[in-house]
């Protein structure tokens, strides 16, 4: 018995305790950090040799699955704020739309594949050097290394702006009053980003929620579990319809892994700090885009690929 | 008359039985033929590449290559170079005329070997049939061609197993040729051409083919099938099963959770 198991789109078998594992691994970090591990689980998928139109587009379906576990066990616990998730819907469909666009423009003028790559370089380092300086700054704070910082600490000039902004909303969940313009922006701009860079665009999302929406981290993971069920579910659908490049078999597989792994998460991003979590995933950013980076600058093992490769 | 009456009828019995009569000389020179175990490869729920066994009776002192190869399509294949130190795919390449599976097995190592001579076999023939297109120069055509191969080699579906073909003396007169091998689990269905050269004295006497089936079947023949022809029916059904699989593990935990 080779406990291996043929998936009819990617056309070619796996052993099945190998991506049971690797859901399991993937949705445990998306439990803990609300990160939907799309990021992660494509190019671990690619690895393994599973096309990468394929992989990029049953990681979708599993993630709707791993989400929609997740985000039921965030609401047990009161950490997803409805009203905020559907404005980011409502945002991260037209932005989902104008970034489709871009991409088809892009291709057109060829060099996609290089504008794509150097958006994940620059989003990635970005994304995650923040995330890690403001999570020292705030490991600092807590220690008392730097009291004089925090008693000086005012609200900032963005923050002054926002508040004279028109259409101003109350969330309850997050505790913030922000104008309705921002996070429709926010989940425009994701989109957008998401869309051009092929994922769910949780690793973007997580931190521009925490930096800019000024949301609790609590509800941060809760809230972007929420809005990727149907970011994700969208991408799935469109995916079959186009493309046919949904591997339910892989998905279904995964999902049992992710499923039970994000639970896991859920329950040990409890019993972590908030500091911890941010560092934790700058840390994966991070390690995902030296991992990109070095595909660009290292010469490549094979000149050709498959179209639709990486 | 009569004498010469009785001489022609005898002589063309003679002739008769001449021709009928199974001769050495005209045995050795029949098409031989290929045994092929088994005819038809069935991808289900489980497979994960299947053995084949491939036989053939050859005529004594010669050698042998087999060579399995499946229909020949178009491939659209990206090409990657350096610009700004960086590396990218930069432009589409096409193959077309190469096998979508191409195994073949030798009695003897050099019968594989690049540059052995002008054999319909191996990777030099499938060179001469390959054509491309697309970002290269004309005098690119090997470089690519051989890149072509690394990438196939990567999924297994192109190999070469020199001196692999093994060849067993049955009897003085019959010998036989016998190939394992294994069909990966990348392959695709369809019908796979099998092709045995006999070689004596180095060059090719004879030619025999045969083919196998291979076809999906149960569960993965049903999910492709609905992939490929109800799209959106597919994508919203493994929308919904992703759902309800993430709610029901998300209500099992809470129930192991809230049981504490």
């Amino acid at each position: 018995m080779h406990w291996s198991f043929y998936l009819p789109i990617a056309g070619h078998s796996l052993n099945v305790f190998m991506l049971l594992g690797l859901g399991a691994m993937v949705g445990f970090l998306s439990g803990l950090t609300g990160v939907g591990g799309g990021f992660l689980m494509t190019p671990l998928l690619i690895m393994a040799g599973i096309p990468p139109t394929i992989a990029a587009a049953s990681d979708s379906n599993q993630i709707v699955a791993s989400a929609t576990s997740g985000t039921y066990a965030h609401y047990r616990l009161g950490n997803v704020d409805i009203k905020m998730g559907l404005i980011l819907v409502t945002g991260g469909f037209f932005g989902g739309t104008l970034g489709v666009h871009i991409i088809k423009i892009l291709r057109a003028l060829g060099d996609a594949d290089f504008f794509i790559r150097v958006t994940y370089v620059v989003m990635l380092t970005l994304v995650g050097s923040y995330m890690l300086v403001e999570s020292i700054r705030c490991r600092r704070r807590e220690s008392g290394l730097s009291q004089t910082e925090t008693t000086l600490s005012q609200p900032s000039r963005f923050r002054l702006f926002i508040s004279f902004l028109p259409g101003q909303i109350h969330f309850p969940t997050s505790g913030i009053t922000v104008p309705f313009i921002l996070p429709f922006l926010v989940g425009g701009f994701v989109g957008m980003l998401a869309a051009i860079m092929g994922l769910g665009g949780g690793f973007i999302m997580v931190p521009m929620m925490c930096y800019v929406l000024n949301m609790p981290m609590h509800v941060v993971v809760g809230t972007n579990l929420f809005q990727e069920v149907f970011v994700c579910a969208n991408v799935t659908i469109m995916q079959a319809t186009s493309n046919h490049t949904v591997d339910l078999l892989l998905a279904i597989i995964l999902l049992i892994g992710s499923s039970i792994g994000a639970q896991l998460g859920a329950r040990f991003s409890v019993r972590l700090k908030a500091n911890n979590l941010k560092t934790l995933l700058a840390c994966i950013v991070l390690a995902v885009m030296v991992k990109i980076l070095l595909s660009l600058i290292l010469t490549p093992h094979y000149m050709l690929d498959f179209k639709g490769g990486e | 008359m009569q004498g010469l009456k009785k001489y022609r009828r005898w002589t063309i019995a003679g002739l008769i039985l001449l021709f009928a009569l199974p001769s050495p000389l005209w045995a050795s020179d029949k098409i031989p033929d290929i045994h092929i175990q088994p005819e038809v490869v069935t991808i289900s729920s489980f497979f994960s590449g299947a053995q084949m066994h491939i036989t053939c009776d050859l005529p004594p002192d010669s050698q042998a290559v087999l060579s399995i190869r499946g229909k020949r399509i178009e491939e659209e294949l990206m090409r990657k170079s350096h610009k700004w130190e960086l590396w990218m795919n930069r432009g589409e390449v096409d193959v077309y005329n190469a096998p979508t599976l191409y195994i073949a097995l030798s009695s003897e190592p050099y019968l594989l070997s690049r540059g052995a001579g002008e054999f319909p076999w191996g990777y030099d023939a499938l060179e001469n049939e390959a054509r491309f297109s697309g970002m290269l120069k004309p005098s690119e055509d090997d470089t690519i061609f051989n890149e072509f191969i690394q990438l196939k080699e990567r999924d297994k579906l192109y190999r070469l197993y020199p001196g692999d073909l093994k060849i067993k003396r049955i009897s003085p007169d019959q010998w036989k040729a016998m190939a394992d091998f294994r069909l990966p689990s990348r392959v695709k269905t369809g019908t796979y051409y099998v092709t045995l050269w006999i070689i004596r004295n180095g060059s090719v006497t004879d030619q025999s083919n045969d083919f196998f089936e291979v076809r999906q079947q149960g569960l993965p023949e049903l999910l492709r099938s609905l992939a490929m022809n109800h799209g959106t029916f597919y994508g919203f059904m493994a929308v919904v099963i992703a759902m309800i699989v993430g709610m029901l593990t998300g209500l099992a935990f809470h129930r192991r959770g809230s049981g504490h």
